[in-house]
């Protein structure tokens, strides 16, 4: 009698699934299946639900990006090369107080000492910020035209919230086109990570035997390149001519080539711990086919794991492609991410003189550590109902 | 009864409760029972009565989550001439003094002798550290001490057991080392938390037998914590039997198996498949299965299953702990209040 | 399941009757798993774990088989060998089919498996880790009947509903998850699914081992009840000699892959033959605190069934053992009708028995 599993104390210290909702009787526990249980859970986490709000700000942001930008990004200015940022005011130099917020015109002087463009507000001219405001037509989605900007200021007075680079071009319209591409190319190199990590960690796990081991030996060789280096060779390696949406492909495909093979290793050993469980084999026992097995009741109970899993490489993709893309290996101009925003970084000179240019890095530690808070919820959620 | 045993051990209406994110998790909600110097007491029960936790709350090593939130655990140490008594449950867990109570005068071996030693280590690295924690001697002394408690505990050739790892040793010869470990620094009560559950037959009765034997030997109180009421009937003088975070009754040995008067006692009794049995014989069930610690009963906390369930009494109050006899207590409405003159 | 079961007790009449005279319903002759022991970068093989060696048994039809032992006897790997959850090594593992067919489990090809199993089914020790928590009750108990095309939606459904009932659980808590549900209930839907295919026989790998005392006692019921009620015939393994007396007709006693003992339980009990047995029954801690506590206790630990002695396996641990034990391997013989002990002495030593 050696029930274990029953006596130990943590069976009282440490809740087990079924006790968690105590307001709910065990009958209405009983009905909610293991995913809702999960989400509950979930939602009790502030941090990782704050952090999916942001991720989600985030996406909506670059996926209507033409209408939350007040300029073409790709539009350089040579009147307004890298302005500083103009921030809406309420008072005016007199102090006088305003209840629609307003941003100065622009004084440009040459400074002959330096051999540089001064900006400096021009305190005489006053552009209110307007909302929905007309401009350069656009699709949104690319499907509906419209000329409406989320926000902008009458002509010939200009809002660069995050200030312009060394072209003159907004920085905060090319920050969210660029994150269009960033925060994508975690999200398809995932998918593929995810697609390649449980095919190969499920095949590798369940057959085992000699397909295991070349298998593993296989990922062993994988994982024992510099990652870096091997992303740079192969994104070297890409044809000149392809176009910007093959190359992206291309590239969310390099970074997912490395990136699945922690997660076939962690899918194999999930799967080598199912196959052990006595419920594959009463699925065995009652005639079961190895697919079916997979299928209902290896995959469903491995999934937990590989969203888990999943979520947190993303962040490690989106570094990867700006470091790529720093290096100017990655996305390649015009097209904008914010590894090539971040090259305009590269200098002393830009972060003393133009410390504004960097604002694209503080879009990829918010995403990041977005995207890893969210992961870290998903597994404290997950945890007590895995097997 | 304090005459004619002197106490070594009392716990009083000991409330424990585990504070989850979900909840407060009522583990222990009066635990009373004596334990006499020299004796065995079985503490018995089923998964979730609280039999690890009244251990853990005895050594005062109650885990973060949990506070003892009423009663007492009240120690009585021998001194020159008689004894102090000594409230563990008063005591702060890290203090010095409680410290020297956990393994000079308590100790405790687990159920699961694989995890309790550290795998990194060799047996006799462990022993010693127990030693030196609790005796003033030196090396040699301390390694002569280390080996011959480990003979004691009848281990063949205890000077290769002294340098063996864990994991070179059997589950039965890793019990013995705890067993070893505990009883180095010559304990007056030893607290057993399911010592042979995770071994096979053969095995426990070999710890079983070492354990009577190192009992009758140095005379130290025991409190054995097990479900199994055949190890209960092997070891045990005293028994106190548990069921969700209660006591629900206590007596001796005899009276435990031959006359027991609370209803689960009784049903627990009559469930268990025996050797002498007819084959033909039906066990006895009880009914449902025990509630989750999350969602107790009203009332009577085993008045669900109850066989002896008294409608309007059983469901809506509490039975208090009634002395039926000398050496008997019941938590038990068919006793009534002042049933203390039943035979 | 394509028959609707008969009234179950002329199914139990039918079984009985036919025990005396028919072949029995399952024989297992020579049955042998060996485990590789694989060293090194490149895996090579260096020695064997003989897990099941050489073990022949038979099951009667309608009666309880009993397969007893300490951890690592062989005695679970027995029953998955039976069911074909691990393939043999070597040996034959025949069952008669209801039409007096033999048939050869162990040479059996995929498709021609898929439908034995509807005859086989297993229950499991683990009420945790036998239930996929994915899925609900209708899922886990109607998956055979799924796999096996037998039935779908509404029929499905009531066909769930009846096996749940069966083994006393409401049907209506039928969209519910294992995660509801107590070790004693889980068990009760592992019962239910091992019977949806309406199955003969059931290999019942320690189905109590991990319950309640108080709960342990529903589920040997209900398996008794079950056997009489559908006709059935288990293999029952278990470590424990009280379920074992309790349950089984016939005993085989396991010791290192290999039986030591085998005899009816009635037999076994009053009269052991093999010194492993007697120690068996005197480790059992027995619930009668007057019965005398001090008694002969087995010294040593079970053998590494990669390196076992010598001779007789048990001789280390042997009180009776002399010289032959260490030298000459004893083989299963029969000493008194339908007795086997594998024991150079058996019909010289007067062992300690059970008053029954």
């Amino acid at each position: 009698m050696s029930d274990q599993s029953l006596t130990l104390p943590s069976a009282v210290s440490e809740p087990q699934a079924g006790e968690v909702e105590i307001n709910l009787s065990a009958g209405e526990i009983g009905q909610l299946s293991l995913w809702y249980l999960i989400w509950r859970r979930f939602l009790r986490n502030r941090l990782a639900v704050a952090a999916t709000f942001v991720l989600l700000l985030l996406y909506l942001m670059v996926a209507l990006a033409e209408f939350i930008t007040p300029y073409d990004h790709l539009i350089s200015n040579e009147d307004f090369v890298a302005r500083a940022p103009q921030l809406p005011r309420f008072r005016d130099e007199t102090g006088q107080f305003h209840f629609r917020p307003f941003v100065y015109g622009t004084t440009t002087e040459l400074d002959t000492y330096n051999l540089d463009w001064v900006h400096k507000d021009d305190t005489t001219q006053m552009y209110p910020l307007k909302l929905f405001v007309k401009g350069a037509p656009y699709k949104l989605l690319g499907l509906f035209p419209s000329e409406r900007h989320l926000y902008g200021v009458d002509a010939p007075g200009t809002v660069f919230l995050l200030g312009t680079d060394r072209l003159g071009r907004d920085l905060f319209s090319r920050i969210i086109f660029g994150g269009r591409i960033s925060l994508t190319v975690g999200l398809i190199g995932v998918s593929l990570t995810i697609l390649f990590g449980s095919v190969m960690g499920t095949i590798s796990g369940y057959f085992g035997g000699p397909v295991d081991t070349v298998i593993q030996r296989f990922i062993e060789l994988l994982m024992s390149f510099p990652s870096i280096a091997l992303w740079a060779a192969l994104a070297a390696a890409m044809p000149a001519d392809i176009t910007i949406v093959t190359r992206f492909f291309l590239i969310s495909i390099i970074l997912s080539l490395i990136g699945w093979t922690s997660l076939a290793r962690q899918v194999r050993a999930k799967v080598l711990a199912f196959r052990e469980m006595e419920f594959s084999s009463a699925a065995t026992a009652a005639g079961a086919s190895h697919f079916r097995i997979i299928m209902v009741h290896m995959l469903p109970n491995a999934l937990s794991h590989i969203i888990v899993i999943a979520t947190l490489a993303i962040p490690g993709m989106i570094l990867a492609e700006t470091a790529l893309s720093f290096l100017g290996l990655g996305i390649l101009p015009p097209a904008v991410s914010w590894g090539t925003l971040l090259q305009d970084a590269q200098t002393v000179g830009v972060v003393i003189k133009k410390p504004w240019l960097m604002l694209p890095g503080a879009f990829v530690i918010v995403s990041v550590l977005s995207f890893n808070f969210l992961g870290d919820g998903i597994r404290d959620a997950v945890d007590p109902f895995a097997l | 009864m304090a005459d004619r045993a002197e106490t070594i051990l009392e716990v009083r209406n000991l409330h424990t409760h585990f504070h989850t994110e979900s909840g407060v998790v009522r583990a222990l909600e009066g635990v009373d029972f004596t334990l006499n110097r020299g004796q065995v007491l079985g503490v018995v029960g089923e998964s979730g009565c609280g039999k690890s936790v009244t251990a853990q709350c005895i050594m005062n090593m109650v885990p973060s989550r949990g506070r003892i939130v009423d009663g007492s655990v009240i120690y009585h140490q021998r001194n020159g001439q008689g004894t102090d008594a000594v409230e563990i449950t008063a005591l702060p867990p890290k203090s010095r003094e409680m410290r020297r109570i956990r393994g000079n005068e308590i100790a405790m071996i687990f159920q699961e002798p694989m995890t309790s030693l550290d795998p990194l280590y060799t047996v006799g690295n462990q022993l010693l550290e127990a030693i030196n924690l609790h005796q003033d001697v030196d090396r040699t002394e301390a390694r002569a001490l280390a080996v011959h408690s480990l003979d004691r505990v009848q281990l063949p050739e205890p000077e290769r057991v002294f340098a063996s790892y864990p994991h070179q040793l059997s589950g039965g010869q890793r019990q013995r080392v705890m067993i070893a470990i505990a009883l180095s620094c010559n304990p007056t009560l030893l607290i057993a938390d399911e010592p042979t559950t995770a071994l096979d037959v053969t095995t426990q009765a070999q710890i079983l037998s070492l354990m009577r034997d190192l009992q009758d030997e140095t005379h130290m109180s025991i409190i054995f914590i097990t479900h199994d009421l055949g190890v209960v009937a092997e070891m045990c003088d005293e028994v106190a039997v548990m069921y969700l975070g209660k006591v629900v009754e206590q007596t001796d040995i005899d009276t435990t198996f031959y006359s027991p008067r609370h209803p689960y006692t009784q049903a627990l009794l009559r469930s268990i498949p025996r050797l002498d049995d007819d084959q033909d014989r039906r066990l006895e069930v009880i009914a449902g299965s025990v509630p989750d610690p999350s969602s107790i009963p009203s009332g009577c906390r085993f008045h669900p299953r109850c066989p002896d369930f008294m409608t309007g009494v059983c469901e809506h109050r509490e039975p208090t702990l009634i002395q039926i006899d000398e050496d008997h207590q019941v938590r038990c409405h068919l006793y009534g209040e002042t049933a203390s003159s039943q035979p | 399941m394509t028959t609707t079961p008969t009234s179950p007790s002329d199914t139990a009449v039918a079984s009985v009757e036919s025990g005396s005279g028919q072949s029995p319903l399952l024989e297992v002759r020579n049955l042998k798993m060996h485990f590789p022991i694989r060293k090194g970068f490149l895996k090579r093989v260096v020695g064997h774990v003989k897990a099941v060696d050489d073990v022949t048994f038979s099951v009667e039809r309608g009666t309880v088989f009993g397969l007893v032992g300490e951890s690592g006897c062989g005695k679970s790997t027995t029953g998955r060998c039976v069911i074909r959850l691990l393939k043999a090594t070597a040996g034959e593992i025949v069952y008669t089919m209801p039409d007096d067919e033999p048939v050869h489990i162990e040479a059996l090809d995929p498709e021609s498996l898929r439908i034995m199993r509807r005859h086989i089914q297993i229950v499991f020790q683990d009420p945790y880790a036998s239930l996929n928590p994915r899925l609900t009750l209708k899922q886990i108990v109607g998956e055979p009947l799924v796999i096996n095309n037998v039935s779908q939606g509404q029929d499905l459904q009531d066909r769930v509903a009846e096996l749940l009932r069966r083994v006393g659980l409401s049907p209506e808590h039928m969209n519910r998850y294992p995660h509801a549900f107590s070790g004693g209930q889980r068990q009760r839907i592992s019962l239910a699914r091992a019977l949806a295919l309406n199955p003969r026989f059931i290999v019942a790998d320690e189905p109590v081992s991990a319950l309640d005392v108080s709960v342990q006692a529903q589920i040997l019921n209900l398996i008794k009840d079950l056997r009489e009620e559908f006709g059935l015939t288990y293999l029952f393994i278990a470590h424990n000699m009280s379920v074992i007396k309790h349950i089984c007709d016939s005993v085989a006693v396991m010791y290192v892959g290999q039986i030591v003992e085998m005899t009816t339980t009635r037999q076994l009990f009053r009269k052991p033959l093999h010194p492993y047995t007697e120690a068996l029954l005197e480790a059992i801690p027995v619930p009668d605190p007057r019965r005398d506590r001090h008694r002969i206790v087995l010294e040593g630990d079970v053998p590494n069934p990669a390196d076992p002695p010598s001779g007789c396996y048990f001789h280390p641990r042997c009180a009776y053992a002399q010289d032959v034990c260490r030298t000459e391997t004893p083989p299963l013989a029969e000493h008194t009708p339908g007795h086997l002990a594998r024991c150079h002495f058996a019909a010289e030593l007067e062992l300690k028995g059970m008053t029954i």
